[in-house]
């Protein structure tokens, strides 16, 4: 290979091209989705049925529970602000929603709607703390993650009463045209999130208050109402997050959604959402989801033990955040 | 019910067992292993200690009773829901018994510490507890025998600290099951085994149990051996990339059937389901209902009954009013056979129910 | 008590005097509601059963040093408006390499000490340096530390192993006067904390990054150097929360410190240091870890149910938190 001659003459010029402001903006735009494809040429390469659509669609099934969870975090994101209290809303809703089905199809309906209606609520007293009190967002949601925990644990006793309704188990497991419906529930999740953040008033908002709070406060946004609006998408979304759950699994969900909100977020980062606020998007959210998924399937693919699981997936969250940020620092 | 409780001595237990399967399982010409030869080589390291006896005249109380119970953890699975509740329903049972006051440590070792001297403190009677970590509590639970509060641990695995230990043998369920399975396999074949969470006992027993029952069937390779964390949707996870990552899969080695219940979705919705044979796992009635659904896959339970809690409750009362006992007692796991199962499932029950000896107004 | 009010660097403004209105209320409370919540605290514990009984201070005592020390390094990282969520299993690994390291073996406590502590400061200066060179956000990057941290624990060992001798087990059973070795630890790295943040160039510059970088950096302070050595510090505070940890649980247990890091924050918090950088309490801290324990023991002793437990708790941390970062909307 001529690789030793290379860099002598090739070197420059590829300096010069990776400093480019298009290079390093697309670079940003879509260096998550760079990731994940290499991700995916990698599990290709090591095992040959990695790459089918039957697997690739059951990877994003998995992915639809922090998937659907992180669209309305992004949002939340986008502000500037943040919601850990994801795990919370989606263990107390698992609860609520196993218990009122009891099992039965007949109850599915009212089940669905106070899930949403509980996620709603949840979503609202965070957002009102946070915008009317100026509350501190990540120590909030924090406290509000744990209540809500402690209050499942008091609504059931440690118990789970009732099951998921057959009807409800089925259609979660149903593949139409071989797509799963979870990955149909998260691409529409994802959609309604796309169209919201890139269409209406309300996602330049978003932007404007995350990206220039006082010019945003100059121009009269209705800066208040609008985060309490995110936060509400954020707990809407995370409700929509334990029926998937339920959904995936076929049994009630129990405790399992503990310690989901961590995850959640580490995918919206991927996903160039930054902590700071202003940028970002539900696209490469999608992404940074389902780099997180295929990572996790890759290194059990792979064959790697539970520690090097453990550290893998620490050093891609920093990996890929670091490159984030360089990339953000060398455009200021 | 209770009358199947009484101290069973390991050893006798192990060799009851082998005889049952030895009869079920060796149809197979390929069969060359005797399990009873395997039994009794992977043996449960405690079995000794747990039959020496222990004088518990120091621990001797005049009644009414104030039980401590330390919980490790309460959130996690309903098998620890059942648990604590058949302790609280055997309690209320006896007229002795006062006041059961329950702490939870939420599986942080240092709180379980804090929350253990918090019931030295109320001046409780006995100390029902199940450790999140054993060793880590060896102090506070020397400083409660020393002021005379005996130390009842359950649930987590024999420990020979405290005054005495009443258990499910984590080592002795996993070898029963694994030999069920190795037998049904016929000695032959590619497994994977799902664990619970990192770091527990239970855990670090299935490794070794496996381990040792797989010396003696050298044509059962074990694929890879990864986490479920006994629950479901995490099980599940790891099933479909462990589908992905091996094109033939013969047998499961789990003994949680909320963490089955999770690979047997992934195995049916890759369409593998057929060639597969499960390892007899525990009895939460979701894995019963699945089973009796599926005919052609039940290979019959071994059991970890929630009723542990009333042997433990048994146990603290006989401490308490200074009998002699010894130091470990373990709850019977039985293997079931797959036609028996339904006597253990409760059709009326949701997927998280236990099968118990607890009345209708206990139920939860 | 001078110590508190003697510390007004930590607030801004605070040369301005104001009316006792509202705002001045709820800014006292959000200095010392810490204070005011422990009195009300004491005064509900004095009407439970042996509250007061020696052994039971002891106890409290006992378990409020390993949120302590880990908290006060946490204070100079969130004044310095960042977060350092890997602390909880650099706890874990620190103690249960030490418990592997020293097996039972007195003559290797110094080395393994030191080693332990090298490593949390280590740690702690990789977290700073990632942070400083690339600029990812403290939150995320120290989240992949804490999932590399528990990897590596795990790759040590998977299961609870080692012993401490008895000498060692000494910093959480012994005692300096009627003070357990940990707390007495606590105490002085309290004030060491509480001199270097509040009369050290070093501790204003700290508040001077988290309260405004930009005008930092041009008043010339190295904002870099800052940032890595607050993570150093939290580091730093994680090993010795570590190594109290391995002597209290007197074993290496791999899950020992999961979760701990965010106790660390809300004992912070609770502490009046602002989330938002710029102010820091140093003091307020060990108040607010004292408020976490305290809390526990009263609900444990009065016989409150768990499931109640959690819920009193997270409402009350809600409430407080509310109270403490709240301020008046523009």
């Amino acid at each position: 290979m001529s690789t030793a001659a290379g860099p002598s003459r090739g070197l420059p010029d590829i300096r010069a091209l990776l400093a480019h402001p298009a290079v390093v903006d697309n670079g940003r735009r879509f260096g998550i989705w760079f990731a994940l494809l290499a991700l995916m040429v990698v599990g290709g390469s090591l095992s040959p049925a990695f790459l089918t659509p039957t697997y690739l669609l059951t990877i994003v099934a998995q992915a639809s529970i922090v998937g659907v969870a992180a669209i309305g975090v992004t949002m939340v994101m986008i502000t500037g602000r943040i919601d850990v209290s994801v795990a919370g809303v989606i263990t107390l809703t698992g609860f609520i929603a196993v218990g009122i089905m009891h099992g039965n199809d007949k109850n599915i309906v009212p089940a669905v709607a106070a899930v949403v209606a509980v996620g709603l609520a949840v979503g609202l007293i965070n957002g009102y703390l946070i915008a009317f009190w100026g509350v501190e967002s990540f120590i909030v949601t924090l406290a509000m993650g744990a209540t809500l925990i402690g209050v499942a644990e008091l609504y059931t006793g440690g118990f789970t009463f009732g099951d998921p309704a057959p009807a409800f188990v089925n259609f979660f497991a149903w593949r139409p045209g071989g797509i799963p419906t979870l990955a149909l529930l998260f691409a529409t999740v994802a959609g309604i999130g796309l169209l919201l953040v890139r269409r209406t008033t309300f996602g330049q908002r978003l932007f404007l208050i995350g990206g220039n709070y006082r010019s945003a406060y100059l121009s009269g946004v209705p800066i208040r109402r609008t985060i309490v609006l995110a936060y509400a998408a954020a707990g809407v979304c995370a409700a929509i997050g334990s029926l998937a759950l339920i959904g995936f699994a076929g049994v009630p969900s129990g405790f399992t959604g503990l310690g989901l909100e961590f995850q959640v977020l580490a995918a919206v980062v991927l996903g160039g959402t930054t902590f700071e606020g202003g940028r970002g998007g539900i696209a490469g959210t999608v992404a940074g989801v389902l780099t997180l998924a295929v990572a996790s399937t890759l290194v059990i693919i792979l064959g790697f033990p539970f520690a090097a699981q453990q550290v893998v997936t620490g050093a891609i969250i920093v990996a890929v955040g670091c490159a984030y940020a360089a990339s953000l620092r060398k455009e200021e | 019910m209770h009358s199947r409780f009484t101290a069973l001595v390991v050893g006798l237990l192990l060799g009851a067992v082998a005889c049952g399967s030895s009869n079920t399982g060796s149809t197979g010409p390929g069969t060359t292993v005797d399990p009873a030869k395997v039994y009794a080589d992977c043996q449960s390291p405690d079995t000794a200690k747990a039959t020496a006896l222990v004088d518990t005249s120091k621990f001797k109380k005049a009644p009414p009773w104030k039980i401590g119970l330390a919980a490790g953890y309460l959130s996690n699975d309903g098998w620890i829901a059942y648990f604590i509740q058949e302790i609280k329903y055997h309690a209320s049972t006896n007229p002795n018994i006062s006041k059961v006051i329950v702490t939870d440590a939420k599986f942080n070792a240092s709180k379980q510490i804090s929350d253990i001297e918090d019931l030295i403190t109320q001046g409780v009677s006995a100390i029902i507890y199940y450790p999140v970590d054993q060793t880590a509590l060896k102090t506070v639970i020397d400083k409660a025998n020393a002021a005379g509060i005996a130390t009842i641990e359950s649930a987590v695995g024999f420990t020979d600290m405290g005054t005495s230990s009443v258990d499910i043998d984590y080592y002795t369920l996993p070898v029963l099951s694994d030999v069920h399975l190795m037998q049904s396999l016929k000695g032959q074949g590619k497994i994977i085994q799902v664990l619970p969470t990192a770091g527990t006992v239970a855990e670090q027993r299935e490794k070794d149990a496996l381990q040792c029952v797989l010396s003696h069937y050298p044509n059962v390779q074990l694929l890879a051996a990864e986490h479920g964390n006994f629950n479901t949707p995490d099980a599940k996870k790891v099933a479909q990339a462990l589908l992905q990552r091996f094109p033939q899969i013969d047998g499961i080695a789990s003994v949680w059937g909320e963490q089955d219940l999770g690979i047997a979705s992934a195995f049916l919705a890759a369409d593998r389901l057929k060639n597969v044979t499960f390892a007899p796992a525990n009895e939460p009635n979701g894995w019963l209902k699945w089973l009796i659904d599926h005919p052609d896959k039940n290979n019959g339970i071994v059991t970890g009954p929630v009723t542990l809690g009333g042997l433990a409750v048994q146990q603290t009362v006989k401490i308490l009013n200074g009998e002699q006992i010894s130091k470990g007692v373990f709850q019977d796991s039985k293997y079931i056979e797959p036609g028996q199962i339904s006597s253990i499932y409760n059709a009326g029950k949701s997927d998280s129910y236990y099968f118990n000896d607890m009345p209708a107004n206990w139920q939860p | 008590m001078s110590l508190l009010t003697a510390t007004p660097r930590g607030a801004p403004n605070s040369v301005v005097r104001e009316r006792l209105d509202y705002a001045t209320v709820v800014r006292q409370l959000q200095l010392y509601g810490v204070w005011v919540g422990l009195v009300v605290l004491v005064a509900i514990g004095l009407t439970a059963h042996d509250f007061t009984s020696a052994g039971n201070i002891q106890n409290l005592l006992r378990a409020v040093a390993i949120i302590g020390i880990a908290a006060l390094g946490q204070t100079f990282v969130i004044a310095s408006r960042g977060i350092d969520l890997s602390v909880g299993q650099l706890m874990g690994l620190v103690s249960v390499l030490a418990v592997g390291f020293m097996h039972g073996d007195a003559s290797l406590i110094i080395p393994v000490v030191c080693v332990t502590l090298a490593l949390g400061v280590a740690v702690g200066i990789f977290n700073g340096v990632a942070i400083v060179t690339t600029g990812i956000h403290p939150m995320i990057l120290t989240f992949g530390m804490l999932s590399a941290l528990k990897g590596i624990i795990f790759l040590y060992t998977d299961r609870t192993r080692g012993s401490v001798p008895p000498v060692f087990r000494q910093l959480d059973l012994g005692q300096l006067g009627p003070l357990p070795w940990s707390v007495v630890i606590l105490g002085v790295g309290a004030v060491v904390c509480w001199f270097v943040f509040t009369h050290t160039t070093f501790g204003r510059y700290v508040i001077a990054v988290g309260s405004n970088e930009p005008n930092a950096r041009k008043a010339g302070i190295s904002v870099g150097r800052i940032r890595v050595a607050v993570y150093a510090i939290s580091g730093l505070s994680g090993a010795v929360a570590g190594l109290i940890l391995a002597a209290r649980l007197g074993t290496g247990f791999p899950l020992a410190g999961q979760g701990l890091e965010l106790s660390a924050i809300v004992a912070v918090v609770l502490g009046g240091t602002s989330f938002a950088g710029g102010r820091g309490r140093m003091l307020g801290t060990v108040g607010g870890a004292l408020l976490l324990v305290l809390l526990s023991n009263i609900l444990n002793l009065k016989q409150v149910a768990p499931y109640v437990q959690d819920v009193i708790t997270g409402m009350i941390v809600l409430a407080a938190i509310t109270l403490y970062t709240a301020r008046r909307a523009r």
